[in-house]
């Protein structure tokens, strides 16, 4: 039995007048204990996990079970299988998703909790096939589980209808019809390793569809998504590179006209990392993304709504410094649209005082010219956040 | 053609002859082989068996007494051609319980290698740089754990001598690749080919890290360091290791060393 106790809290730094319903200059004020058990059969081949929060949060007096993991593990040599709720990460980009359409929280992230609770898991199966460095996987997750988006308790978005504020949620039901899938195949070729990945589910996010010309209510949906890509990663002069690319299918608006869904995508990425000296790691991504059907998104948008570009692109770097025996982190990520006019930075600080008890500090800064881009909506919800926890 | 061929040998054997200490090193060392005991050494020190398996245990102890503890378990495999695969699961502390580490090394090149983070069920590929890279923040670098190519440094047998009760060697080498030190001399015992005691040196002379070996036990048949200490002169920092529960030869699958394992730790190896 392991686990950990953590204090976490976060503040806006903005002086933003908050509307009355939302939790203002404090973000998160949370206590949460997690208990880790790890079980394994004698001769290895069969194992259990469970990892469980219970948390609480002086910010809407919340408090709660969060079970975070719990998965039985059934191993051969040449086929695995991890049934149940488990956390599935792919793909190579860092804080950019094309192929990783496993569900994330967005207002965990926003909030200034650490970055694993980005990532939450699945109520899945995962089985697996391997030959060599050849492995196929493929995860079963029969019940969609959307991402979780900010709210309106906590965080300042854009909603592009504030006023149409009777709005209600419709998911997609628990019908084999709705089962996600996702399956990748991967092979470490030499010193490359390449991956193919291929999904069929929903979007993360909802799209807000107004009941009639002059909207009364809004009714949010989870659209239908398809994904393909691949990527390649490999070893370049004294670093290593990364190329992933994918293909966002929305399945319930091939022809791009209607728009409360998504239109298709194309996203690929292109990253870079290298140490120039001792324990420091220098790290570049370009990612863009371009829609298919801009006309018909722009002839169908409606009046009053900006206008989305046809082509998103993001550059970022990060640079982590270790010192003090690798005691002490030093981070900066810093993340940039020039098509979005926009920006995230986020500086950190996390030292290990023991061996058990680490703290960390940072901050999360929004930035953009207009309040409707990707970061630029955040930009209210700038702040620190600070994170004490100790590990048992 | 075999002209053309003639003609190679003849050039090579005269730039190897205009090359400072060229034949001259080359005879100094004949009696003593420096690179052969170097290439022995490292035989006996990083690639017994036809593997590894070892509950290794890091204290990293700071000048003032400040202690920090990383418990790894650490399987190794030797692949064909000097290649070697190194797996790590770490134990302790709590906040890289259960990260696993994958490195690929290979002779004459960077390694490959992977981390995964286990609360993300992240891998990521690093970047590596080789020579200088301390290994878990501790006072070993990753050529301490896991060997530095022989070509790396040029050697010299500087003599024998009794150290730390071992009838040894003692060799300099000196660095001609990038390294953490220009020059490191190392008493390596006649009888096991393991260093006993190791004296690196900076670029400016001095001294700034010593190795011993502090206790040298008979595990299947090899020879194996069981506890360790690396020292910086300099800081007064030092890391002492521990190989508790070493195995040779146990059959680590190949396939251990892959992506897949670095997500699902192989159990029966790492308990």
């Amino acid at each position: 039995m392991h686990g950990f106790a953590q204090f976490n809290s976060a503040f806006r730094a903005t002086g933003a007048e908050c509307p009355p319903e939302m939790a203002c200059d404090v973000m998160r004020g949370e206590e949460r204990v997690q208990l880790k058990l790890e079980l394994s059969s004698p001769d290895g081949r069969a194992g259990a996990l469970a990892r469980v929060d219970l948390f609480h949060d002086a910010v809407g007096d919340d408090r709660g079970i969060d079970l975070r993991e719990a998965y039985v593990d059934v191993g051969g040599r040449r086929i695995s299988a991890r049934l149940g709720r488990q956390v599935v990460t792919w793909g190579l980009g860092d804080l950019l998703f094309i192929n990783d359409v496993f569900p994330k929280d967005w207002a965990a992230f926003l909030t200034g909790a650490p970055l694993e609770y980005l990532k939450f898991g699945s109520d899945a199966a995962k089985v697996g096939a391997y030959a060599g460095s050849l492995g196929a996987e493929a995860v079963i997750t029969p019940v969609f589980a959307p991402d979780r988006a900010p709210a309106p308790d906590r965080l300042f978005f854009f909603d592009p209808m504030p006023a149409v504020t009777d709005r209600v949620r419709d998911r997609p039901g628990a019908d084999f019809d709705n089962m996600q899938l996702a399956g990748r195949i991967y092979a470490r070729l030499g010193r490359y390793e390449v991956a193919s990945y291929v999904s069929k589910g929903f979007f993360g996010m909802p799209a807000g569809r107004p009941d009639r010309v002059v909207p009364t209510r809004l009714v949010f949906s989870y659209p239908r998504l398809q994904t393909y890509g691949g990527s390649v990663q490999g070893p370049l002069r004294a670093g290593v590179f990364s190329l992933e690319a994918g293909y966002y299918d929305s399945r319930d608006d091939p022809a791009g006209g209607n728009p409360a869904v998504e239109n298709s995508q194309a996203r690929w990425l292109a990253a870079y990392q290298f140490q120039p000296q001792e324990d420091l790691t220098l790290a570049f991504q370009y990612y863009g993304e371009v829609m298919r059907q801009y006309d018909a998104y722009q002839r169908t948008l409606p009046s009053g709504l900006p206008a989305r570009d046809q082509v998103r692109q993001v550059t970022s770097l990060r640079v982590t410094q270790l010192r003090r025996h690798q005691t002490l982190r030093l981070n900066l990520f810093v993340m940039a649209s020039p098509t979005d006019r926009d920006a995230y930075v986020n500086p950190s600080v996390r030292y290990n005082v023991t061996d058990e008890l680490w703290l960390e500090a940072g901050a999360n800064v929004f930035w953009g010219q207009e309040r409707h881009t990707f970061f630029g909506q955040f930009e209210q919800n700038s702040g620190v956040f600070l994170v004490a926890r100790y590990e048992f | 053609m075999r002209i053309r061929l003639a003609l190679v040998v003849i050039a090579f054997v005269l730039t190897w002859a205009a090359l400072p200490g060229g034949p001259r090193r080359l005879l100094a060392q004949a009696p003593a082989g420096a690179d052969e005991i170097v290439a022995r050494v490292q035989q006996a020190f990083y690639a017994p068996g036809k593997d590894m398996k070892a509950r290794v245990t890091m204290t990293l102890i700071s000048a003032g007494g400040d202690k920090r503890l990383r418990d790894l378990t650490m399987l190794r495999r030797n692949g064909t051609g000097g290649e070697q695969q190194y797996f790590i699961y770490f134990h302790q502390p709590g906040d890289v319980r259960g990260m696993t580490f994958l490195v690929l090394k290979y002779p004459r090149r960077d390694d490959d290698r992977w981390l995964f983070m286990p609360a993300l069920n992240l891998v990521r590929r690093i970047a590596a740089r080789d020579s200088a890279q301390s290994f878990v923040g501790s006072d070993f670098t990753y050529e301490h754990v896991s060997g530095r190519d022989l070509e790396s440094d040029r050697h010299t047998v500087r003599g024998e001598e009794q150290r730390r009760g071992k009838a040894c060697y003692i060799v300099e080498s000196q660095a001609q690749a990038a390294a953490e030190y220009s020059r490191k001399v190392a008493w390596i015992d006649k009888a096991t080919w393991l260093p006993v005691e190791e004296l690196y040196y900076d670029v400016r002379g001095e001294l700034f890290k010593e190795f011993t070996a502090d206790e040298i036990r008979e595990v299947g048949g090899h020879p194996t360091i069981t506890k360790r200490t690396m020292k910086n002169a300099k800081t007064g920092h030092r890391t002492e290791v521990v190989f508790a529960d070493v195995a040779y030869d146990v059959g680590i699958e190949a396939e251990i060393f892959s992506e897949r394992y670095l997500r699902e730790p192989p159990r029966r190896w790492i308990q």
